[in-house]
């Protein structure tokens, strides 16, 4: 008798475990700020996080945090045509710590994953579809680089100078 | 005679990937080309296109969306609202403030058009200028990603740009 109830203690806790492991969500910055230490190391001392790939299709994706709302931004480079820009506002931020993956939920009904491979300051790297973006100073400034020279042609160049001055490292 | 062929049939299978055709010259980029392009937009999203002589850089490239066919074929206020809707998310609770919805006529029929501001003052996108019609009786929209408040110039290039589409 005691040993059956030890094994259905030992699975109910199994199933608390698993409920708590499973994702943290914020929905704005004040949420973010009281779950900070259940959320990557580059969303605790920082409003404004940017990732940069130099590699095609060359990208830059930033997630800027107010205490109201969340908001995704993100710089393509098109072959012939430049940059195209986008911005997105997010409903929720999850964060699930076992498997490393942020979950963004648009308010468009749209959703998009960020898979975490390196939460080390300053090299934080992430995937997105498969795709891998960093915030390694070297990889950084050279997709900042390449993206700025783009748009510096084009009329609608704009949000980008601070992003030399970051150098994707601070925590 | 050979690189007349491939060329031909390079230009056939183009042609094939771009739904939709203009008398301007376009390029079309579909989202499977560069799978980060759709990364903020909703699934009607098809892909870009970009209109080769076009010098205003927030004028040159058009977001394109293709929605499912619901057999409609006359645009109205309420359709253009659920079209939006497809576009934007449901538009009472999204942060875009979708505003000046027009059902105009243009040389597809009746055609819709409406703004989507952004709220926030530094917004690097203040607006949004979107036209929603039907094209060979299939629903489509247009959207423009600005990166100043449109004048009636550029409202007038966005018309002009959909009366072009075939």
């Amino acid at each position: 008798m005691k040993s059956k109830l030890c094994i259905y203690i030992f699975v109910g806790l199994g199933f608390i475990n698993s409920a708590f492991a499973a994702d943290i969500c914020a929905k704005n910055g004040k949420d973010l700020a009281l779950l900070k230490d259940s959320f990557p190391r580059f969303f605790q001392s920082q409003t404004e996080i940017h990732f940069a790939r130099s590699e095609t299709p060359v990208a830059y994706l930033s997630v800027t945090v107010s205490p109201d709302k969340i908001a995704g931004e993100a710089k393509y480079k098109i072959p012939i045509f430049g940059i195209k820009q986008e911005k997105g506002y997010a409903t929720s931020l999850c964060y699930n710590k076992d498997n490393g993956e942020l979950k963004i939920e648009l308010d468009n009904g749209k959703e998009f994953k960020v898979k975490l491979i390196n939460d080390n300051p300053p090299d934080a790297t992430v995937t997105i579809k498969g795709y891998e973006m960093t915030r390694k100073p070297a990889e950084y400034n050279k997709a900042m680089a390449i993206l700025n020279s783009t748009s510096s042609s084009s009329s609608s160049s704009s949000g980008g100078s601070s992003d030399n001055n970051n150098n994707g490292g601070a925590q | 005679m050979m690189s007349f062929v491939v060329s031909t049939l390079l230009s056939l299978s183009f042609a094939a990937t771009t739904p939709v055709q203009s008398k301007e010259e376009i390029k079309f980029i579909s989202k499977t080309d560069n799978k980060l392009l759709d990364t903020f937009k909703t699934d009607a999203y098809i892909g870009t296109i970009g209109r080769i002589d076009e010098k205003a850089h927030d004028l040159s490239l058009v977001d394109l969306y293709a929605f499912k066919d619901n057999g409609k074929i006359s645009m109205n206020e309420n359709l253009c609202k659920d079209y939006l809707k497809q576009v934007y998310g449901p538009l009472d609770k999204i942060t875009l403030k979708v505003k000046y919805i027009t059902v105009y006529k243009s040389h597809t029929g009746n055609t819709c058009e409406a703004q989507a501001d952004d709220p926030d003052q530094k917004s690097s996108i203040p607006e949004r200028r979107i036209i929603i019609g039907f094209l060979n009786a299939k629903p489509y929209a247009i959207e423009f990603n600005l990166a100043k408040k449109s004048t009636p110039d550029v409202q007038e290039n966005i018309r002009k740009f959909w009366d072009s589409l075939r």
